[in-house]
């Protein structure tokens, strides 16, 4: 051990417990806790670093014999190994709640199934209103189904249903068919609304809002008076305590709880959320499983729709009763190898995307980042300016600075509640906080170059027109972390001012907001679950970082609706998609603890 | 060569003549002058006033009285050989006393000392002190003491040890002196000091010492000495006058009718007390005739038609004015402002009163005075700084401030931070401290600690307390860091909570309130404080101090981050403190153990100051010495309170000075009041004076500083007639608050504060939440509840986002001593919902989790509540008649809303666990409850207990109907009451107020009013505030109560009892 590993927090974790032979594998725990990953391998390999400082880890046999510290399943001991995988108790504790969590889901939905059948068929007046209407003339098969139907009519027939799908493939449609769906088998259903942050919940509630679908009046006005939350508040966030108000012996009083965004959520919330699901609750989950995961450790939702043998996988009978209630011969369900995956049935990946084609700039360019498709990102490097996507390589100032000329309504906007409207249009995406490109260089670059417009008259503090990102909760504020506002004086009096839908704004006085950041740029995690028009991202100068992967850049892109510049030479741009996020957990070999 | 004395009582015009005589001295401008003044303050101020004279300032060297003998030194020869100085010898005279020799031949001495480690090193210090000062007031002890051969006294015992110690290598100052004067006479080394000495200038010196006086006198034989003294009445001879009161004590002590001519003219009392110094130095400087010979007076400023209070002192001080000479004071020259004392409670409050005045003065005379042409002087600067910076940061009007002299050991620097650590004691490791220090910024930034928020709300949860391992067999261990610190840990991994044996051997909950990133911001506080503890164990073991300034090295190394851009200057300075402090005790290589080393090395790491500050700009803020003398516009004075000021002289008995006092000796009460004659003198507009003068606990009179008191007095004697009542109304006494009513905007009676924006009394509301559409809407039966159960509560959180908590702002460092009324409430609510076979269990629990004072103590309380707890169960049992507990869904369709949720029952009975004795916050949302119930017309009871007695409703004692009117009547409350406060006091029943209904509305609303403006329930205290419990809301607060009784008093009158 060096002397610098005193400073090390892995080190310090693994020193925390008195027994040397297990601390080399409890500081690569606590290192890979905060890289995400939920658990070890029980023999981890030495690599040329470990070999340099001398680390040397015990083989599984020795590391089992570790009885006080190490124990198994059934043990209460700090840690547990199991499945040849090393964990926390607490992690492996939720990992197995999961599971065991997902079972119970199923074997109850399996006591309603006839019910739920007899219910469905008496709503076949409807199916013709839920059935999809866009063209499929010479879509493969796969994209041509109605996919989205088939999710309604499962949602409507089973406890746990899961649906993954990029921008656009309508996963809000999804939900608005689900729920009117079940309102018509059961008016008095109680619907909960959920999302890792406010800001997406609030999106999913304006989305389902605005729909197009031709909905009954009465199934529009309880659209309208749902309250989206946040999966906490859903959850019942308890003061100074990790656990919520509902959990398993008092569960969520709901008939349909919908998550959205689901792949930021982390393993302790998502095995929570489901211990808080009852015997009579629908648990709909949905998500873009390309998408970045959660910061905090575990991808469960990933890890879920990994189980690719289950996706969009049904068995004869199922897909007979879908097919018979897609009246279009052209969308019916494809056939798939049948297996016996614990999930299959229950996830659902929406493929066909109503925003952007196979051809459209996005569409085409998210597609290649996801499956590393060089020769096709590489058609993107210095489009013309118009292009829905381009890379700008080598990255130059330019056109960040012509990007930056977007900001220029907002301030200039009289009224705040349109200057709040005008600020979501565009915004500046990092990779890191710190360096060139990142977060706070940027937010400089952008307050600098305002200045010089005579935009702005930036100082340390809270400026006028200054737009800032709330960074923690704050319940007495009634200011939930992601909150975007504007700082503004009106009638003498220095607000943040905040946009809480429907055209109304509401003002903090700046001497309560304690934290916060500008944000004319924020980091691609902190932009999950938003969308703007115009996106510019900034990439590193740096092939080397761990961050840097086609998820990143992924999700970074698809918060674009209309335009996506990229700042990135070449080889960045390569090093990031040839990059994959693989997290560690037991949830894959575990599926059979089912 | 020559002595001049120059004589004045304005030290402005005293530097003119400094200014004229450095231009005459040299026409040379590379050859250095020499100034010797006695602080850094009148260094500055000289600068300037040079600077004004001459058109620039250079060349010019300032020198203090102690320093100029050794300099001389060195002017005069070549090799130099340093001087003894306190610091230089402390160590060392404690190695003399370790040594058996002194023990055996001084045991009476060794005796007060060998126990008690500390004591030697006090002692030392002392010494060291003492023998700093004997050198230059007791020069000629010193001389015998080196004359003599052997040594009976210990003092002169350890000096001599000393001086055969150093022998040339360091010197004494008499030494030096009699070194000096004999290179005098060699004409060679004259002329080296010649060169370079053109003369001397003793610029408004105060204190001269006989070792200097006889320095001088054969020094001005070569070279030109002058002397710059301030008098305060130059044209009279006042040294020998006596006050009437010396006089009358004089005559009582010989008990004689002594003829008149016995007695000294009488003089001005203010200039005779508190002159002795300027007295003593001038009686010293005429035992040599040359000097009253050149004795020059032409610099007298005598001051003319004096109008104000202030003027007229001074003034009556310039003429040596008593009784009928005396200026007469009026009363309008009392309110003239040029003289204020303030009293007040706190020092917080001295320094908001004396922003007011400052302001007050400025808004007098835009324009006219200048934030550097006010002084303020604190009796204690480490004190007043924080509540200085606190007030002049955040007022209105802002001045531009200095604050000077403060201990470099104070606050949150580098130094204050290393105090810290140093003071940090194995013992005691108070939970609070360590938290106090992983917030410093060095310590943050050295183990990447962010969260201190979430360390500090776990500490409490880890019930860490205090101690590192604390004790098994009296429980202490439960709130130790050690047991808390495996809690924590254990914690990260395991979750659940469960009785765990760790391998360490100790049962415990692993605390489950952490996971995510959050545990790495506890792994780096983990680390932390095991550093800590390894650095404390290491000072069990004595070592040499050398080696100990190695330890205060690598905890500065292992526990700090220095930035060098912020903290550097402070690095150095700590550093170049270390390596001197080291080189001071090179030659000691005893062990000492930690406890005399830190006695020792704290206190010379306080002794830093703070000088880089000074005169930087702005109102000057410094402690009382450096600046006293400066005349300034506008001088305040903090902190002259009773017992601090004049300072006690604490002189140990074997202080040869004391034994045998003789004139000039240093005094430290002549010493202060010398300063307050001159700060008296050199205020040239205004002085204002502050002090604590009374209690704020008890709210009892404390005088102020008896030299304060002697001026009030002086200054009352001056009024025709001396009504000593007047003393009252010239102190402003100033309330405990800066909000007192007593403020206003100067009207008859009224103070003054610019600190207390007058429309802030109003309370402030906070902005109200954009009103939602109304909607035909759903409301949860929980939220009814909440509201039925305290409708101003709901108003205030839901209309205005009002949550008011009571944080703990500091963690405990005690162990629970008492749970408290409320936390026995508690635990009882809590027993019961466990059957009581498992009480054994959850005492182990609990007090495992830190909820119960500790060993037996705990466990008597707990049996207590236990024995209470399994009664009612019992009882609760009984009415459950073996039920299993169901939950009924709620749905019905009132008017203005569909209300849903969930009813928790025992078969066929709905049982109101008692939750506090009075059923006091219960009844309201359980009889809601079971009118959900009933509105279903659902067949079910309802149980409660009051006080002690059981109340049943059976199910036909109320209607569907009834029910469902009752939940109209909430519901549209709780509609309405979101936007504005639903009038209902459903707790009023209990409160003392219960009887009032049968009085006056007045009455009534007055004593309302006054119970809940002190309420313990937050809300209820704010909505008060607000107003809502005032007339104007009165009649229908009343109406709705009373129709609510009403409604319960119907179903059954032993729910509410109705007069």
């Amino acid at each position: 051990m060096g002397t610098n590993d005193i400073l090390d927090v892995n080190w310090q974790f693994a020193r925390a417990f008195p027994e040397p032979r297990l601390q080399p594998h409890l500081r690569l725990l606590a290192k890979k806790l905060q890289e995400g990953h939920i658990c070890i391998d029980a023999t981890p390999a030495t690599t040329e670093e470990d070999a340099l400082t001398g680390i040397n880890y015990l083989p599984e046999k020795d590391l089992s014999e570790l009885k006080p510290w190490v124990g198994n399943a059934t043990t209460i001991s700090p840690f547990i190994l199991h499945r040849r995988r090393l964990y926390l108790h607490r992690y492996f504790h939720y990992e197995t709640s999961l599971l065991s969590n997902i079972q119970r889901l199923l074997s109850t939905e399996k006591l309603y199934r006839t019910d739920y059948l007899n219910k469905l068929q008496e709503q076949t007046a409807l199916m013709k209103e839920l059935a999809a209407t866009h063209a499929v003339d010479g879509l493969p098969p796969h994209l041509a189904a109605d996919w989205q139907l088939a999710a309604a009519l499962m949602a409507a027939i089973q406890h746990l249903t899961i649906i993954t799908g990029g921008p656009g493939t309508g996963k809000t449609t999804t939900v608005a068919k689900i729920i009117w769906l079940l309102l018509s088998i059961q008016p008095s259903l109680r619907i909960a609304l959920a999302a890792p942050t406010g800001k997406a919940a609030t999106r999913m509630a304006e989305s389902l809002q605005s729909t197009t679908l031709p909905l009954p009046g009465a199934v529009k006005s309880i659209l309208e008076q749902l309250k989206p939350s946040t999966l906490h508040r859903l959850l019942g966030y308890k003061q100074d305590s990790i656990y919520f108000r509902y959990n398993e012996e008092q569960p969520l009083p709901y008939d349909l709880v919908i998550v959205d965004e689901c792949s930021m959520i982390d393993v302790t919330i998502f095995a929570k959320l489901l211990s808080a699901i009852g015997p009579k609750t629908r648990l709909l989950l949905l998500g873009d499983k390309n998408q970045l995961a959660s910061v905090e450790a575990g991808s469960m939702f990933g890890d879920l729709c990994n189980q690719t043998e289950a996706i969009n996988n049904f068995t004869d009978t199922t897909r007979t009763l879908l097919n018979d209630c897609i009246p279009d011969a052209k969308r019916k369900i494809p056939t798939s190898t049948p297996n016996a995956h614990p999930l299959a049935e229950h996830i659902i990946e929406l493929q066909y995307s109503h925003r952007f084609n196979i051809n459209s700039g996005i569409g085409r360019f998210s597609h290649a980042v996801l499956h590393n498709q060089t020769d096709i990102l590489e058609s993107f490097l210095n489009q013309p300016p118009n292009a829905e996507v381009q890379v700008i390589n080598p990255p130059h100032e330019t056109a960040l600075e012509q990007f930056l000329t977007g900001y220029k309504d907002y301030i200039q906007a009289a009224d705040i509640s349109e200057a709040l409207r005008l600020f979501q249009q565009q915004r500046i995406l990092c990779a890191t906080r710190e360096g060139k490109g990142g977060l706070y260089d940027s937010n400089q670059v952008a307050e600098a170059w305002l200045k010089k417009q005579q935009l702005l008259q930036p100082d340390n503090g809270f400026y006028e027109n200054r737009p800032i990102l709330i960074t923690r909760n704050s319940q007495q504020l009634n200011l939930i972390n992601g909150d975007i506002g504007i700082v503004r004086t009106i009638n003498g009096q220095k607000k943040v001012w905040f946009d809480v839908g429907n055209g109304q704004v509401r003002g903090v006085s700046i001497h309560y907001i304690q934290n916060a950041e500008t944000v004319f740029a924020m980091t691609i995690h902190k932009s999950q679950g938003s969308e703007y028009n115009r996106v510019l991202v900034r990439l590193p100068d740096n092939t080397h970082l761990p961050l840097l992967t086609r998820e990143l850049l992924y999700t970074a892109v698809t918060r674009a609706k209309q335009q996506a510049i990229i700042l990135s030479s070449r080889e960045v741009l390569k090093a990031a998609t040839a990059a994959s996020v693989s997290r560690a957990s037991g949830i894959n070999a575990r599926m059979d603890e089912i | 060569m020559s002595y001049q004395l120059y004589i004045s009582n304005s030290l402005e015009q005293l530097s003119h003549l400094l200014a004229d005589n450095l231009g005459k001295e040299s026409p040379d401008v590379f050859q250095q002058q020499h100034i010797i003044t006695q602080t850094q303050g009148m260094n500055k101020w000289l600068t300037g006033q040079i600077a004004i004279q001459q058109g620039i300032t250079a060349q010019i060297a300032f020198h203090t009285p102690n320093d100029i003998i050794g300099l001389l030194h060195e002017w005069l020869s070549e090799k130099a050989s340093p001087v003894i100085t306190a610091e230089k010898i402390r160590w060392q005279i404690w190695k003399e006393l370790n040594q058996p020799e002194f023990q055996q031949t001084f045991p009476a001495i060794a005796q007060y000392y060998r126990e008690h480690p500390v004591r030697q090193i006090a002692l030392a210090v002392e010494l060291a002190d003492l023998f700093d000062q004997y050198q230059i007031y007791r020069h000629s002890t010193i001389n015998d003491w080196n004359d003599t051969a052997s040594a009976t006294d210990f003092q002169q015992y350890l000096w001599k040890k000393l001086h055969a110690y150093y022998k040339e290598r360091v010197l004494d100052k008499p030494g030096i002196v009699k070194k000096l004067k004999k290179a005098l006479a060699n004409k060679d080394q004259l002329q080296l000091l010649r060169n370079r000495v053109k003369g001397l200038h003793f610029f408004g010196i105060a204190v001269i010492t006989p070792l200097h006086l006889e320095l001088f006198k054969t020094l001005a034989e070569h070279i030109p000495l002058h002397f710059y003294l301030m008098n305060p009445a130059p044209l009279y001879y006042w040294m020998d006058d006596e006050t009437e009161k010396a006089q009358i004590k004089r005559k009582q002590k010989n008990k004689l009718n002594m003829p008149s001519g016995d007695f000294n003219r009488p003089g001005n009392s203010l200039l005779l007390g508190w002159g002795t110094v300027i007295k003593d130095s001038f009686a010293l400087l005429f035992q040599q005739e040359e000097l009253i010979n050149e004795l020059y007076d032409d610099w007298v400023v005598t001051p003319e038609n004096p109008t104000t209070l202030l003027q007229k002192i001074q003034a009556d001080i310039f003429k040596n004015a008593w009784g009928e000479d005396r200026h007469i004071i009026n009363e309008t020259d009392l309110r003239d402002k040029s003289l204020v004392v303030n009293s007040c409670f706190t020092p917080a409050r001295e320094v908001e009163v004396l922003y007011n005045e400052l302001v007050q003065l400025v808004e007098a005379r835009p324009g006219e005075i200048a934030p550097r042409e006010i002084l303020v002087l604190c009796s204690n600067i480490d004190v007043y700084a924080p509540y200085i910076q606190a007030v002049f940061d955040n007022a209105p009007y802002t001045f531009p401030y200095t604050i000077s002299d403060e201990k470099v050991s104070q606050g949150q620097n580098l130094f204050g931070q290393l105090q810290h650590l140093l003071q940090l004691e194995e013992e005691s490791m108070i939970a609070e401290e360590i938290l106090d220090l992983a917030e410093s910024k060095f310590i943050r930034r050295r183990f990447g600690i962010s969260n201190t928020t979430l360390i500090r709300e776990t500490l409490q949860a880890a019930n860490i307390r205090r101690d590192i391992a604390g004790q098994q067999q009296n429980d202490t261990r439960l709130v130790s860091w050690e047991y808390g610190l495996q809690r924590i840990a254990y914690g990260w991994c395991i979750s659940g909570s469960p009785l765990y044996k760790t391998p360490e051997g100790d049962t415990l909950i692993p605390l489950d309130s952490i996971e995510g990133d959050n545990i790495f911001e506890l792994v780096r506080l983990h680390a932390l404080v095991k550093e800590l503890i390894t650095h404390l164990e290491e000072r069990k073991r004595n070592r040499p101090v050398g080696e100990w300034i190695n330890y205060v090295r690598a905890m500065i190394t292992d526990l700090f981050s220095i930035n060098e851009e912020e903290d550097g200057d402070d690095y150095q300075e700590l550093i170049a403190h270390l390596d001197q402090y080291a080189t001071y005790a090179e030659d000691v290589t005893d062990a000492v153990s930690y406890e005399v080393f830190n006695h020792h090395f704290s206190a010379s790491l306080e002794s830093v100051t703070r000088l880089q500050n000074f005169g930087r700009g702005g109102v000057l803020f410094c402690s009382l010495i450096p600046m006293r003398s400066i005349p300034h516009k506008v001088v305040a004075m903090l902190g002259m309170n009773y017992d601090e000021f004049p300072r006690k002289d604490r002189r140990p008995d074997f202080d040869l000075q004391k034994q045998h006092p003789a004139r000039g000796d240093r005094n430290i009460r002549n010493n202060d009041k010398h300063l307050l004659l001159e700060t008296l003198l050199s205020a040239r507009e205004h002085l204002i004076i502050s002090y604590q003068g009374q209690d704020a606990k008890q709210n009892q009179a404390i005088p102020p500083s008896a030299l304060v008191d002697e001026l009030i007095n002086y200054i009352i004697e001056g009024i025709p007639g001396a009504d000593y009542r007047k003393r009252k109304d010239f102190i402003v006494q100033h309330p405990l608050h800066g909000f007192s009513g007593r403020y206003g905007n100067g009207g008859p009676n009224q103070l003054i504060t610019y600190l207390q924006p007058l429309q802030t009394w109003v309370p402030a509301k906070k902005t109200p939440m954009p009103a939602a559409t109304p909607k035909r809407s759903t409301i949860e039966l929980y939220d009814l509840c909440t509201f039925i159960k305290s409708p101003f509560t709901w108003y205030l959180q839901k209309k205005w986002q009002l949550y008011l908590y009571e944080e703990e702002i500091l963690l405990e460092d005690a162990e629970i001593f008492e749970l408290g009324k409320q936390g026995e409430k508690n635990l009882l609510n809590e027993l019961l919902d466990y059957p009581p076979s498992t009480y054994d269990a959850l005492y182990k629990k609990m007090l495992l989790l830190g909820r119960l004072p500790l060993s037996n103590r705990g466990r008597i309380i707990f049996d207590g509540i236990a024995a209470e707890a399994k009664t009612l169960y019992e009882e609760l049992d009984g009415i459950r008649m073996g039920q299993p507990i169901q939950s009924i869904s709620i749905n019905l369709e009132l008017s203005v809303a569909t209300l849903k949720g969930v009813v928790d029952v025992y078969g066929d009975r709905l049982i109101v666990r008692q939750k506090n004795s009075k059923l006091k916050k219960e009844l309201f949302p359980a009889f809601t409850r079971y009118c959900c119930l009933r509105a279903q017309n659902l067949p079910i009871s309802f149980h409660c207990r009051k006080k002690d007695k059981l109340i049943t409703i059976d199910a036909a004692q109320l209607s569907p109907e009834q029910a469902m009117s009752w939940l109209e009547f909430v519901a549209k409350g709780m509609i309405e009451g979101t936007e504005k406060p639903f009038l209902l006091f459903p707790e009023w029943k209990n409160a003392k107020t219960e009887h009032y209904f049968d009085n006056g509305k007045d009455g009534i609303v007055e004593a309302l009013q006054a119970e809940l403006q002190y309420s313990q329930d937050q809300y209820l205290a704010k909505a008060n505030e607000w107003g809502y419990f005032g007339p104007a809301y009165f009649d229908e607060l009343k109406a709705n109560t009373e129709f609510a009784w009403g409604f319960l008093n119907n179903i059954d009158k032993n729910l509410i009892k109705e007069k």
